[in-house]
C-alpha cells in the first residue's frame, strides 16, 4: 500500500490539531484578561440573550429543511442534465419533464397540506 | 424494449402518486376509495410482471436485473401489498387512521422493497433500502393518538436510520477494495484484496442488514415497534421489509462473501451460530409473552433464525429452501396477524385473552388460526411443514446435522405458545367477549391465506422447481 499519501493524512491531521492549541496559546499568553458578567455569556449575534436555547421550537423548520432538500436535489439532477441537453435529445426531455411533474406533486401536496403556511 | 420488464414498477410509482393527489383531491368521508385503488394499483402491478416471466437480463444500464430471482421476490412482494390493503381496510377506517397517507406510504414501501430485490448493484439496493425504510417509519407511527405508535415509530427510525449507515459503511469499503458497485463484478476483485478489510466489509453489511431482518444480536427494536405498530402494518412489516433485507443478504452473501474460497466456511459457522441463536432465543422469549402482537414478534425473530439455517448451509444445496421458506412464512405469518386483526376488530386488546371461545364466535376464523398455527410450527399437510422440511435437508447436506437438530428442538418449543392462543379459543367458552362481526375485506383475507396455506402445502413440490429454477442463476 501506498504509505506516502498516508504521511499527507497525518501531517494534516496534526497540522489541524496543532494549529487551534497554538493559537489559542498566544492570545491566552498575549491578550488581558479582564471577564465581566457580559463577556462570560455564550456569543450569540450581540444582542443580550433572552432565557435558555433549551426551549421546545416550531418544527416548521424541518419541513422547510426537507421541502429545500428536495428542490436542492432536483437542481442537482437538472443542472448536468442540461449541461448535456443537445447530446441527449428528446428522451431525456421527456424523462427530465416526468421528474419535474413528480416533485411538483410533492409541492402541491406541501402546500394543499397547509406546511407552506407560516403559523 | 426495457420499460415493459419494469411495468410493474412504472405502475407502482403512478398508483403512489394517484394516491397522493386523491388524499388531496377527495373529501373526507369519501377517502373510502382509497385502499381499494390501491389494491387495484396491486393487482395491475401484479399483472405487469407478464412480460418478465422467464426474462434474465439486465436493463437500465446493468443497474437493474429482471431474473427468476426478483421475478420471485417482486411477485411476493405486490401480494404481499394486496393482502396487507385487504387486511388494514376496517382497521384503518375503524381507528380513524390517515388512510390517505396510510396507502400511498404501502405502495412506495412496495416499491423500494421490490428495487432492493431486483439489482445486483449495491447503489441501486441502498436507493430500495432508503425508499422502503423511510416509508415504513412513518407507516410504524399512524396511530397518532397512540403513544405506544409513536414509540414503535421512534424506535424503529433510530435503529433503521443506524442500520441503514452501518450497510452504507460496508458498501462503501466493498467500493473502495474493488472501485465497482457491482456484486458480481466486484467478487473476482474481492478475492485480490486484504482480508482484514474484506472481513470487515462483510460485518458491517451482515450487521446493517441483520438489523432490518432483526437476527440475534439486532433484535432489540422488534418487540416494542411490532407491539406498538397499527396491527395491520405489524403484519406487513413482519413480511415484507423482512424478506427484501433477505433478499439483499442473498444477493450480496451467496455472490460474493460466502463464495470467498479463504474465508467462505468461516462465514457459514458465524451464520450458523446466529441462526441457532436467533431461533431459541426468539422461540424460548415468545413462552413467556401475553401479548399476541408481542409474542409474534418474538416467533418472527425465530423464523429469521430458520432462514438463516437455509443460508448457512448453502453449497450443496441451493437456495430454494431459504426462498420457500420465505414465501410460505409470507403465507402463514399474514395469515395469523389476519386472525389477529380480526379479533382486534371487535374492539378487544391483542392478549391471548381477547380470543377466549373464538371457536364459538367464529368458527372458521378459529379453524384458519389452527391452521396458520399448524403450518407455524411445521405440522404436513401446511407449506410450513414443506418449507421447514426443505431446511432442515439443506442443513443435513452441509454436514451441519447439529443446526438440524436445533431446528427440530426449536420447532417443538414453539408448540407451547402458539397452542396457549389455539387453547383459549377452543376450549374456554366465549362469555364476556363480543361476538365477532367481521367486514368482508378481513374475511377474505383470512379465508384466501388459510386455503393457500393448505394448497400451497399440497403443490409444494411446483414451488419448489420454482424457486431452484432461481437458484441456479444466483449461484453462478
Amino acid at each position: 500500500m501506498d504509505t506516502r499519501s498516508f504521511i499527507d493524512v497525518i501531517v494534516f491531521v496534526a497540522g489541524g490539531l496543532l494549529f487551534p492549541i497554538i493559537s489559542f496559546g498566544i492570545a491566552r499568553l498575549l491578550a488581558p484578561h479582564n471577564p465581566t458578567p457580559e463577556k462570560l455569556t455564550t456569543y450569540e449575534c450581540g444582542v443580550p440573550v433572552i432565557g435558555d436555547s433549551r426551549v421546545r421550537f416550531p418544527v416548521h423548520y424541518y419541513v422547510f429543511a426537507l421541502l429545500f432538500v428536495v428542490f436542492d436535489v432536483e437542481t442537482a439532477f437538472l443542472y448536468p442534465w442540461a449541461v448535456v441537453f443537445k447530446q441527449l435529445g428528446l428522451f431525456a426531455l421527456v424523462e427530465a419533464l416526468i421528474f419535474i411533474a413528480i416533485l411538483v406533486v410533492g409541492l402541491v401536496y406541501a402546500w394543499k397540506k397547509k406546511v407552506l403556511r407560516w403559523v | 424494449m426495457d420499460y415493459m420488464l419494469i411495468l410493474p414498477e412504472i405502475i407502482l410509482t403512478i398508483t403512489g402518486i394517484v394516491l397522493i393527489l386523491l388524499d388531496l383531491g377527495l373529501a373526507e368521508d369519501r377517502k373510502g376509495a382509497v385502499p381499494a385503488v390501491a389494491g387495484i394499483g396491486f393487482l395491475a402491478a401484479l399483472a405487469g410482471l407478464g412480460p418478465s416471466v422467464g426474462q434474465n437480463t439486465q436493463v437500465l444500464w446493468q443497474m437493474y436485473s429482471i431474473d427468476s430471482v426478483s421475478l420471485f421476490f417482486r411477485t411476493l412482494f405486490l401480494a404481499v401489498g394486496f393482502m396487507a390493503v385487504l387486511v388494514s381496510w376496517e382497521y384503518a377506517r375503524r381507528t380513524k387512521m390517515a388512510i390517505g397517507e396510510f396507502y400511498h406510504l404501502l405502495v412506495f414501501t412496495t416499491l423500494g422493497m421490490m428495487l432492493m430485490a431486483s439489482t445486483h448493484n449495491l447503489i441501486v439496493i441502498y436507493l430500495g433500502l432508503e425508499l422502503s425504510s423511510i416509508s415504513s417509519y412513518v407507516m410504524a407511527g399512524m396511530l397518532q393518538d397512540e403513544p405506544r405508535s409513536g414509540e414503535a415509530a421512534l424506535k424503529y427510525f433510530l435503529i433503521g436510520s443506524v442500520a441503514s449507515a452501518i450497510a452504507l459503511f460496508g458498501m462503501s469499503l466493498v467500493y473502495g477494495l474493488t472501485g465497482t458497485t457491482d456484486i458480481v463484478d466486484a467478487v473476482g476483485r474481492l478475492q485480490l484484496a486484504p482480508p482484514a478489510l474484506v472481513v470487515t466489509a462483510g460485518l458491517f453489511l451482515l450487521a446493517g442488514f441483520g438489523l432490518k431482518v432483526g437476527m440475534v444480536p439486532f433484535h432489540m427494536w422488534i418487540p416494542d415497534t411490532y407491539q406498538g405498530a397499527p396491527t395491520p402494518v405489524t403484519a406487513f412489516f413482519s413480511v415484507g421489509p423482512k424478506a427484501a433485507a433477505m433478499a439483499a443478504i442473498l444477493r450480496i452473501f451467496v455472490l460474493s462473501f460466502l463464495g470467498l474460497p479463504a474465508l467462505g466456511a468461516g462465514w457459514r459457522l458465524m451464520i450458523a451460530v446466529l441462526a441457532a441463536i436467533s431461533m431459541t432465543f426468539g422461540n424460548v422469549t415468545a413462552l413467556l409473552q401475553t401479548n399476541v402482537k408481542r409474542m409474534l414478534a418474538y416467533s418472527s425473530i425465530a423464523h429469521v433464525g430458520y432462514m438463516l439455517v437455509g443460508i448457512a448451509a448453502l453449497p450443496p444445496r441451493d437456495l430454494s429452501a431459504v426462498l420457500t421458506y420465505l414465501a410460505a412464512y409470507a403465507i402463514m405469518n399474514l395469515g395469523i396477524f389476519a386472525v389477529v386483526i380480526l379479533v382486534e376488530d371487535q374492539g378487544q386488546a391483542p392478549e391471548i385473552d381477547a380470543f377466549r371461545g373464538l371457536a364459538y364466535r367464529a368458527p372458521w376464523a378459529a379453524v384458519a388460526m389452527a391452521v396458520f398455527f399448524l403450518s407455524l410450527v411445521g405440522v404436513p399437510p401446511t407449506i410450513g411443514f414443506f418449507a421447514k422440511l426443505q431446511l432442515f435437508l439443506a442443513a443435513v447436506d452441509a454436514h451441519m446435522v447439529w443446526l438440524g437438530v436445533i431446528l427440530g428442538i426449536n420447532s417443538a418449543i414453539s408448540v407451547g405458545y402458539y397452542y396457549s392462543v389455539v387453547k383459549v379459543s377452543f376450549l374456554r367458552d366465549a362469555e364476556g367477549v363480543p361476538p365477532v362481526r367481521a367486514a368482508w375485506t378481513i374475511s377474505a383475507a383470512v379465508v384466501l391465506l388459510a386455503v393457500g396455506t393448505l394448497v400451497a402445502g399440497i403443490y409444494s413440490d411446483t414451488i419448489l422447481r420454482w424457486t431452484a429454477s432461481g437458484v441456479t442463476l444466483l449461484m453462478r
